[in-house]
């Protein structure tokens, strides 16, 4: 799957199989919120992130609306992800909405604006991607942070 | 047009990001690791664990003039006096580094500084050894007396040691971390001293900030708060005593000269009464940092490094 904001002209790049994975995993944890962290590289003068995988958190607190994503061991995790031959970094974050749209709210707004002020995060622009799940039915939304907004991305 | 001074303070805290120099931030973490297993290595059982003791282990650090403090901390029979402690110590790191690094002995610890690599980065390494007061005393109460190899200002004046407690001193910093933008404001002090080349030691900035946090309600936009306390050094640095957390017998605030102290009273109301001025005037004070841009101009991702994000909630 190829995704583009044409206003920002960047785009993401994600294995339909990974997306599947995603939402079986956010399934599982239904009706309560899920999520973790997106990982991969950057291409193309960082205008193109590529998503190669997700990694769970060992720690987390949810409800049906609202997740707290931990850190514990997160650190070790991403530590190995980084040194591997092709190194995967820390690009974004995922989590579910259930029985809701996959719009950001304005914790999911603050979250971002606080990651991005991390002295531990290096990347300035995270992707966040939301699923809106029900019984039947999954709809993802992905966006980017920057200049103190979200911008989402289309299909293409 | 007029500069938003909180915004750009904002953009000085992000060019400044320890985390945008991984690179070299990997490097000074691969020699600091060679150097704690080599210490381990020639003194064995004489020597406790070293341990991260300076603005990387507080979370203070900026990147445009960063390097490693590493404490190492030896057991009370290890050596007969504090100077035999460190002569050892400077003696051992200076034969280990010899043709790849500067050795030298600096006024409480021993500067390793290796040669420029083919990047051209330079790892800057600081070792501190530190002897436990009493047999055994050290992992109950973490401290640890320095040897003063050289004598700055009026600290330890008339004698050859410092007693301290490096772990006290790191854990202040840490203790204070959720107070608001303290470490915020302690980087942006950082960034107006190195790039306009002052005096002050970090340490002593460092605990002045945590001073005027203390004194002063220090709240607002970020210039709000940098404001009150740049007001606060800038009123207070003559008199003021700052106490060393690792022993408050150090008084910290006689690191820096009267002459000095009245200088930095100067600077920080030249800063305030010019930036109120004119606010481009700030860009004067706290530069980016050029080295990495803001991506204003051109959209990306940005970044690129190791991260590792922080405790998040969604809703």
């Amino acid at each position: 799957m190829i995704l583009i904001n044409r206003e920002l002209d960047l785009t993401i790049n994600i294995d339909d199989a990974l997306m599947s994975s995603i939402e079986t995993v956010g399934r599982e944890h239904y009706p309560k919120e899920f999520g973790g962290i997106l990982i991969g590289y950057y291409m193309e003068g960082q205008q193109q992130v590529i998503i190669t995988g997700t990694l769970l958190p060992d720690d987390y607190r949810s409800s049906p609306s609202s997740f707290e994503r931990g850190d514990k061991g997160l650190k070790e995790r991403l530590k190995a992800v980084y040194e591997e031959e092709k190194p995967k970094i820390y690009v974004g974050e995922w989590h579910t909405h259930p029985n809701a749209a996959p719009i950001p709210s304005y914790t999911d707004l603050n979250a971002l604006k606080e990651i991005v002020a991390s002295d531990a995060v290096s990347i300035d622009h995270p992707i966040m991607l939301i699923l809106g799940l029900d019984r039947k039915k999954c709809k993802p939304a992905f966006y980017v942070y920057m200049n103190k907004r979200t911008y989402s991305y289309e299909n293409i | 047009m007029a500069t938003d001074r909180s915004k750009h303070l904002n953009d000085v805290l992000t060019t400044h990001k320890i985390s945008k120099e991984q690179a070299l931030l990997d490097k000074h973490k691969s020699k600091r690791d060679d150097i704690v297993t080599a210490l381990n290595e020639e003194y064995g059982t004489d020597i406790y664990s070293p341990f991260n003791s300076g603005s990387y282990a507080k979370n203070t650090a900026v990147n445009k003039k960063f390097d490693f403090d590493l404490m190492a901390p030896f057991k009370r029979n290890a050596f007969s006096t504090l100077k035999e402690m460190y002569e050892s110590v400077y003696d051992f790191l200076n034969e280990k580094y010899q043709g790849t690094a500067y050795v030298r002995r600096q006024k409480v610890s021993i500067g390793i500084e290796f040669y420029a690599d083919g990047d051209g980065h330079v790892i800057k390494i600081d070792v501190v050894p530190g002897r436990e007061l009493n047999k055994d005393q050290y992992p109950e109460d973490r401290k640890l007396n320095l040897y003063v190899y050289s004598q700055f200002g009026k600290i330890a004046e008339g004698s050859d040691y410092i007693r301290t407690n490096v772990s006290a001193q790191v854990s202040n910093i840490r203790d204070n971390a959720n107070r608001n933008d303290l470490r915020k404001i302690i980087r942006l002090l950082k960034v107006w001293k190195i790039h306009n080349n002052k005096v002050p030691k970090s340490f002593f900035i460092e605990l002045i900030v945590i001073k005027a946090f203390d004194k002063k309600n220090v709240s607002g936009s970020l210039w709000d708060m940098l404001k009150i306390v740049l007001e606060y050094i800038r009123d207070n640095v003559k008199t003021v005593s700052l106490s060393d957390p690792g022993n408050t017998g150090n008084e910290v605030a006689d690191s820096l000269s009267d002459w000095d102290k009245t200088v930095m009273s100067d600077d920080m109301a030249n800063i305030v009464k010019r930036v109120d001025e004119n606010s481009d005037n700030i860009k004067l004070y706290f530069p980016l940092n050029d080295k990495f841009p803001l991506n204003d101009q051109k959209n990306s991702y940005g970044g690129g490094g190791f991260s590792v994000p922080p405790v998040t909630r969604f809703g």
